[in-house]
């Protein structure tokens, strides 16, 4: 029996042996190995404590956040110095290319803080180091005194209106500067990106500090649009980048066929701070670019690269439903799309896109093609648009007799007529009621009619 | 009212599609003749603004304009259709 209690119990002893001995194996070669800890994103919690829903990411845009609100703090308090100085430093490391310029961006541990701090000497760096306690630490520090300026650590998440715009809100306070600040994750820290020399010690196995952030996703904003036949642009932003740190102006331009813009823009909409959905009803058929402007968050540093702000998708209204995407831009621009029959609204409007698409080769069919097309732009909208389509003469170079200018003064004209003797629309009305009654009345009569049986008569 | 439009514009226009199809397989052939339909279309998108100009300008109900033009278009397609179905009526009646 004994036998038999013996042979587990050799068993379990060898097991554990060789796992500790295998764990020893992987056990830190240097003390200083789980000094440090990093984070791959800038996730911040309004709560703190996990990463729900409720939280907002700041890996793209730290530095933008970190230099609105200072900016903000400049606002309210313009007088004060070290307001002043902090923004000016913050500029003077973040965003004019100092080259002894560094800095170690955190978050804590929580995930409901942001910590920035950065440095003009150029002898800063991080060391490990035993604290006073005898505790291996980590430290950013420089060989000068306070030469590391804290651009807000630990600035938690206040119930704020717009905790976005507060996040670190620091009202008036004095530029904090240390000589050494310690980072080690034992204090709640994890380093989010450290553009620093980072003296390693020997034998350190323990994470590698990034010193820059490849955004994980692209930098342009994922749109999807649609054109309908009612002539309505509708653009929906896919919330890629974040929505509430994402701000949209949208313009509307008239193009030429090759959608080169011809004047000024025929709509600008006020900025739109984190909305998601754009719409704009086209007056007429025509060739546009919808110039959707965004204020996104720039990407990591270093160094700030180029972005581009601005999105040019090209339009052609022509009462067609029409699908795009992101997908179909490059470089900025976004070309037409191809027209899709399958997602035309009716049966109808599929089979004439069908047929269109069939029948738009050589001259004759084309010509039907628009001439039907203008037959349905004679259908009117409920709300007609007055817009005279008068393009500006040019008299002689540089001289331009601006012949558009007067569309829309007549369309005011017109109105204030109107206006001035109501009578004038009921008029028209009536005797417009009267030439459909007229109208019905002779169909009628030639439809009862026996003895005409002209087969062209009345066309 | 524009999917009424369209209905009668369709039905209208499908026969002639088919009829006008082997000429533009020949027309096809000149090289550059798509230039002229390209053309056309700028035309039509400039006088299909016209009408909603006119009726904002002459503050006229849009009901009323579409119905009127919904009827003239009828009016097109009506009358030498019945006129057809009694001309083959009275071929073959007793």
């Amino acid at each position: 029996m004994k036998r038999f209690l013996l042979l587990p119990l050799a068993l379990l002893l060898a097991v554990s042996s060789v796992v500790s001995f295998g764990s020893s194996s992987v056990s830190a070669a240097s003390v200083y190995d789980n000094v440090l800890t990093k984070t791959d994103s800038l996730i911040i919690n309004k709560t703190g404590g996990g990463n729900g829903d409720d939280s907002i990411d700041f890996s793209l845009n730290w530095a933008n956040q970190r230099k609105e609100v200072l900016e903000k703090n400049l606002e309210r308090y313009p007088n004060d110095t070290a307001t002043q100085t902090k923004l000016q430093r913050f500029n003077d490391v973040f965003y004019n290319q100092d080259e002894n310029a560094s800095w170690v961006v955190a978050r804590t541990e929580d995930g409901s803080g942001l910590c920035v701090l950065g440095s003009l000497d150029p002898t800063a760096k991080i060391v490990f180091e035993l604290n006073s306690e005898g505790s291996p630490s980590a430290y950013y520090k420089s060989d000068g005194i306070n030469n590391i300026i804290d651009f807000g650590c630990a600035m938690y998440w206040p119930t704020h209106p717009n905790p976005q715009s507060s996040l670190g809100l620091i009202d008036g306070s004095p530029m904090q500067r240390y000589t050494q600040f310690n980072i080690s994750a034992s204090l709640g820290y994890q380093i989010f990106m450290a553009n620093v020399n980072v003296e390693y010690p020997d034998g350190y196995e323990g994470d590698i500090l990034p010193d820059s952030y490849a955004p994980p996703v692209q930098t342009d904003p994922l749109i999807d649009w649609w054109l309908t036949d009612k002539l309505v642009f509708s653009a929906r932003y896919l919330d890629n980048l974040g929505i509430d740190n994402t701000a949209w102006t949208w313009k509307i331009f008239p193009a030429d066929d090759n959608f080169q813009i011809t004047g000024d823009p025929i709509y600008t909409s006020d900025e739109i701070q984190g909305i998601n959905m754009f719409t704009y009803t086209f007056a007429e058929k025509g060739k546009y670019i919808a110039r959707a402007s965004f204020r996104i968050p720039a990407p990591g540093l270093p160094p700030p690269p180029e972005v581009r702000t601005t999105l040019d998708i090209q339009l052609n209204v022509d009462g067609y439903y029409q699908r795009g995407g992101t997908n179909h831009c490059q470089d900025g621009i976004c070309n037409v799309p191809v027209i899709e029959c399958a997602i035309q609204p009716t049966y109808l409007d599929r089979l004439n896109c069908k047929v269109e698409q069939m029948f738009n080769f050589g001259l004759l069919n084309p010509s039907l093609i628009a001439f039907r097309s203008l037959l349905s732009s004679f259908v009117v909208p409920t709300s007609p648009n007055c817009s005279i389509p008068l393009p500006n003469v040019q008299i002689t170079p540089g001289r331009v007799f601006p012949l558009s200018s007067y569309s829309s003064i007549v369309c005011t004209r017109a109105e204030q007529l109107r206006n001035k003797f109501p009578i004038a629309p009921i008029v028209v009305n009536f005797a417009l009621a009267m030439l459909l009654l007229w109208m019905i009345v002779k169909i009628i009569n030639r439809i009862l009619d026996n003895n005409k049986h002209d087969l062209i008569e009345g066309v | 009212m524009d999917e009424i439009i369209n209905i009668i514009i369709s039905l209208l226009s499908l026969p002639l599609f088919l009829i006008m199809t082997p000429l533009d397989y020949l027309l096809d052939k000149i090289p550059g003749i798509d230039i002229i339909p390209t053309a056309i279309s700028p035309v039509a998108v400039y006088v299909g603004s016209l009408p909603s100009t006119v009726v904002s300008l002459f503050g006229m109900n849009p009901y009323l304009w579409n119905a009127i033009f919904v009827t003239f278009v009828t009016y097109l397609i009506a009358v030498p259709s019945i006129n057809l179905i009694k001309k083959v009526w009275a071929f073959f009646r007793p």
